[in-house]
């Protein structure tokens, strides 16, 4: 038998992060979730009582965009940016000494959010710049070093520089509550700054994220993703800064319409585009992630149109908020939320994976990836959530009480399936 | 020398972990070379930024280097052809749910 191990050539310097700096933020995010929709269980009365921004629906969807999504999301991109774009992480040390900051961050202005006291919002928030610039740093040190951008790298940079935006407008927001040194209106801003963190830095992150995984995943072939690839870039990316735009200065109605049509148009053509790399998928089944993903696209064609609706609906009609609170949830957790989840249920066992297991693989039989978590307790966790998000909207949008209650419910229980089956991978 | 099917037989246990196909079946082999105790495989992947790369490679070395008179196992990581779903094998495509 001869010692010699193999000489490995060619692309073969470890790019990947360790697996323990992703997996911190995947896990807490998972908690995070289950949090966020028990929230949104607990004061289902904020969701009927069309008015808008109370309280508990701030901290609800604070934890939401910022302890479950942005958590997952920074995870994922420090696992998923050295693999894909083929550069190391610049400092794997700044990634992990920032969640501890970010958590104190979202933990404080939660806390703060749901306490009403949104006059000292501002240390939190301060928090959160602070944690959020050191992923920024991270990221941009990170990038410069990309030698070769494919589209998906485009969607990343578009949703970084969005973050980045986001996190000033969210800071200054948060300061002029207690000085109002900016002249614009409160409520402008709140959009203008909730509608870049959702379109921009996480909707752009997922397209962009998409177009490698999806055909990596389903073998979608033949699919050239620059063919529409661009053109969607473009839309969404100009469409965003324009809905951004329209919003903090209040451009009026005409102007946000036809900004939010290009938006749509992107949307649109990403879904073609999407359905194109499922149609030529030689992998035939539709796994777990692509039901989670397929679903999540459709979310995004609901928002879409629930936006399309919103804009048209003046704001003093009956019902607005209610409008307005369904469109938030379509968002966050009909697109977004669903996307991420399914994401998770490669990451996560793979990083597991290739911890435990790759080291043996070639000398003895080791487990695939699907068989590290329950199927069908995952994709219980799926309907639950699936179906939960549906009677949610209804309810939200009909404004009956009972009925969100029970969606939120429904949701609530569907994370907590698919956190304990996703969690119990890593302590496996 | 050892029996090139052989070699391939012992690369079936190298898989991808998310296909759950072996390189062989997947068509991932290009070309496998031996001279002296040195066996050079050339390998692709399903894509460039596959984030099993390193592991596959790693489990090609592992696997060839069982065998007596194997001093050195290289295995270079190559993107020309670049791989399509029509290098799978007719069990892979079954197994894949791909009949044409």
């Amino acid at each position: 038998m001869p010692a010699a191990g193999p000489l490995l050539s060619g692309l073969t310097t470890s790019r990947a992060a360790s697996v323990s700096l992703p997996l911190r933020y995947m896990v807490t995010g998972l908690l995070f979730a289950v949090f966020a929709f028990g929230l949104a269980t607990a004061y289902a009365q904020s969701f009927v009582d069309d008015v808008f921004l109370t309280p508990h629906l701030l901290a609800a969807t604070h934890l939401a965009a910022l302890g479950w999504l942005t958590m997952i999301a920074m995870g994922a991109l420090y696992q998923f940016v050295p693999v894909v774009l083929d550069v190391p992480i610049f400092s794997e040390r700044l990634g992990k000494a920032q969640f501890y900051l970010y958590l104190a961050g979202v933990l404080g202005l939660a806390y703060e959010m749901g306490s009403g006291r949104l006059q000292t919002v501002a240390w939190p928030a301060g928090l959160l710049v602070l944690a959020i610039g050191m992923f920024l740093y991270n990221m941009v040190r990170t990038l410069a070093r990309v030698e070769r951008w494919p589209l998906t790298g485009w969607f990343i940079l578009a949703a970084l520089t969005s973050l980045g935006l986001v996190v000033t407008a969210g800071f200054v927001l948060a300061v002029n509550l207690i000085l109002g040194f900016v002249p614009l209106s409160q409520l402008a801003f709140v959009e203008a700054h909730a509608h870049l963190a959702a379109l921009g830095w996480l909707g752009l992150l997922a397209v962009g994220v998409s177009y490698k995984l999806t055909p990596m995943f389903a073998l979608s072939h033949p699919f050239n993703e620059w063919r529409l690839g661009r053109a969607i870039f473009v839309l969404l990316t100009t469409g965003v800064v324009g809905v951004f735009v329209s919003l903090l200065l209040r451009l009026g109605p005409v102007a946000l319409l036809a900004c939010w049509l290009v938006v749509g148009a992107g949307v649109g053509l990403y879904a073609w585009d999407y359905a194109t790399m499922l149609r030529v998928r030689r992998r035939r089944p539709i796994d777990l992630t692509q039901q989670h993903n397929v679903a999540g696209v459709a979310g995004l064609v609901l928002t879409t149109l629930l936006g399309l609706a919103l804009v048209l609906t003046p704001a003093e009609a009956a019902g607005h908020s209610r409008l307005q609170l369904a469109y938030a949830v379509m968002a966050l957790a009909g697109w977004l939320g669903l996307t991420t989840l399914g994401q998770l249920y490669k990451i996560v066992p793979f990083l597991v994976w290739t911890h435990r297991f790759a080291p043996r693989m070639g000398k003895e039989k080791v487990p695939l990836l699907k068989d590290l978590f329950p199927q069908r307790l995952a994709t219980a966790g799926f309907v639950g959530l699936l179906a939960g998000l549906v009677v949610a909207e209804l309810g939200v949008l009909t404004g009956f009480l009972p009925v969100v209650q029970t969606g939120f419910a429904l949701a609530t229980a569907g994370t907590a399936i698919a956190a304990t089956n996703l969690i119990r991978v890593v302590f496996r | 020398m050892i029996d090139k099917e052989a070699l391939m037989e012992a690369l079936k246990n190298v898989y991808d972990p998310e296909l759950g196909l072996n390189v062989v079946d997947l068509g991932l082999i290009y070309g496998i070379e031996q001279q002296d105790g040195t066996v050079q495989v050339d390998m692709t992947m399903t894509t460039p930024g596959c984030p099993l790369h390193e592991s596959m490679l790693q489990g090609v070395g592992d696997a060839l280097s069982i065998f007596a008179g194997v001093k050195r196992v290289e295995v270079r990581l190559v993107w020309e052809p670049l791989w399509t779903p029509d290098r799978i094998s007719a069990e892979g495509r079954q197994a894949l749910g791909w009949a044409a």
